[in-house]
């Protein structure tokens, strides 16, 4: 073969690229022929090396000391300087001060505190599908992949469940300010703006963040006056050798639960559903025997990925598969990618729910940052889909389905099924 | 074989897989830190112990 290969024009930041569905074409030739590869960015943003490799964004994952989330944030966007303390929450922080506002929360999302939420997120799913079932025809997405987790995640908080859909809104709005569908209304950036809010200087440029923050600023001033057994009582009466959250810390931590409590799992009810749409069968291989349900719940979580990628700053100069990784270069791990690692599972494009899907990195590869909630997300998808199973339900699509338009979450933003002969 | 396990205070961050395989080894505290218990366990016990935590932080003490 004399044919060279140009993977200059691979695109990996265009939100539009992943429109209609993942580029996994992309993603497979990099882990290929490029697996650290410089991706160049429009100026001023600085390119940054592209990560496609499950062992290496596991390795990176667990150095935080030379990968850094505190230095330059996590996402694609550079953020000024001026707005990153406004902007700072948990997630983008290192260690010591990770661990710090880490173990404040901590003791809310182990796999032997979630199991208290079981009954409750079980109770939810019920009444979801009979509401959305009695419909005849609804929307898979809307219906119940917004509506659980974010009434698992207030019981959790400790907001009233009435407030669930508006927190359910301004996540959407958080996440989605790519697409034209979804993103926060021209008077939400001009109410931000009459206050002395810029988009940059909010979380993910959204002025919907500032919202959130007023919400978080109420809950919190009334749990300090009234404690309750919940996780705004745990942040409020949080002391570090003396010291309380500021109220900064406090809103930006309110605005990273609320996002991530709700936004990926909801994504990943959506793509799991989808896959059980495409190929009724995996389904039925659950019906037959339940014990395969907690492996399934790995391959649905690897399948749906539904935070594409995370950013990490070098401290220090690095080598990396022979590539020159200087101090304060960008690198974007793609966990959608590492998912999808050939080395790591067979024949990744297919659904397999009877496969170990164990390394999956969905909530991160591991290190100081794995996700707060992914026993939680783990516990809402085993038991909706076990739901759905215990009614005998198989599901067909009722119309055109449609992708959320992001470089960062992958999910679907409608999806019409109706019921269908098991 | 038995043996004793160590839990790192400076990096475990409380997740609490550690406790979901053995809580007979590891008791997570309201600190949000993983503790142990000092109760011996299996080898076996102890690896998958170690393996499993997403932060690295347990390791065997005494194996022999």
């Amino acid at each position: 073969m004399t044919e060279t290969l140009d993977l200059s024009a691979i695109e990996l930041k265009d939100p539009d690229v992943y429109l209609h569905g993942v580029p996994h074409a992309s993603f497979q030739l990099l882990r290929e022929h490029d697996p650290v590869h410089w991706h160049p960015e429009t100026a001023p943003d600085p390119g940054f090396w592209a990560i496609t490799k499950h062992a290496d964004v596991v390795a990176i994952s667990k150095d935080a000391q030379r990968f850094s989330s505190a230095e330059r944030f996590i996402y694609y966007e550079e953020i000024p300087a001026d707005a990153m303390e406004m902007r700072r929450s948990m997630i983008e922080t290192d260690p010591p001060e990770h661990t710090r506002l880490r173990r404040i929360v901590s003791p809310l999302f182990t796999p032997k505190t979630v199991d208290a939420y079981r009954a409750h997120t079980r109770a939810v799913a019920d009444r979801l599908l009979d509401n959305a079932l009695a419909k005849g025809e609804f929307d898979w997405v809307h219906d119940i992949c917004e509506m659980l987790p974010i009434r698992v995640f207030v019981d959790v908080f400790g907001a009233p469940e009435a407030d669930a859909d508006y927190l359910a809104k301004l996540a959407n709005m958080l996440v989605a300010v790519d697409d034209p569908d979804l993103a926060p209304p021209p008077e939400m950036y001009e109410r931000a703006r009459a206050r002395g809010f810029e988009p940059h200087h909010l979380p993910f440029s959204s002025p919907a963040a500032l919202d959130l923050f007023d919400y978080a600023r109420d809950l919190c001033e009334a749990r300090r006056l009234d404690p309750q057994d919940d996780l705004i009582t745990r942040l409020v009466s949080a002391e570090w050798e003396g010291e309380r959250l500021t109220d900064s810390e406090l809103v930006n931590f309110c605005q990273l639960l609320v996002f991530a409590g709700n936004e990926t799992t909801r994504n990943s009810l959506a793509t799991g559903m989808h896959q059980f749409i495409l190929q009724p069968e995996q389904l039925d291989l659950l019906a037959a025997d339940r014990s395969l349900m907690k492996g399934a719940v790995e391959e649905i979580l690897r399948w749906a990925t539904p935070i594409y990628t995370f950013r990490r700053t070098a401290t220090e100069d690095v080598e990396l598969r022979g590539k020159q990784i200087k101090q304060g270069d960008k690198l974007m791990m793609y966990y959608i990618s590492a998912n999808y690692d050939e080395e790591v599972f067979e024949e990744p494009q297919r659904f397999d729910v009877t496969r170990d899907a164990s390394a999956q990195v969905v909530f991160g590869g591991g290190g100081p940052h794995y996700c707060l909630g992914a026993f939680l997300a783990r516990m809402q998808v085993e038991t909706l889909f076990t739901a759905v199973l215990d009614r005998g339900l198989r599901f067909e699509l009722a119309g055109p389905t449609a992708r959320l338009r992001s470089n960062f979450g992958n999910g679907f933003k409608t999806m019409p099924v109706r019921a269908a002969q098991a | 074989m038995k043996v004793h396990i160590v839990i790192d205070p400076e990096t475990c961050v409380g997740i609490g897989k550690c406790e979901e395989i053995s809580e007979e080894a590891v008791e997570l505290g309201d600190d949000g830190v993983s503790h142990v218990t000092g109760v011996a366990v299996d080898i076996d016990v102890a690896r998958n112990l170690c393996d499993s935590c997403p932060t690295g932080a347990i390791s065997i003490v005494d194996e022999s």
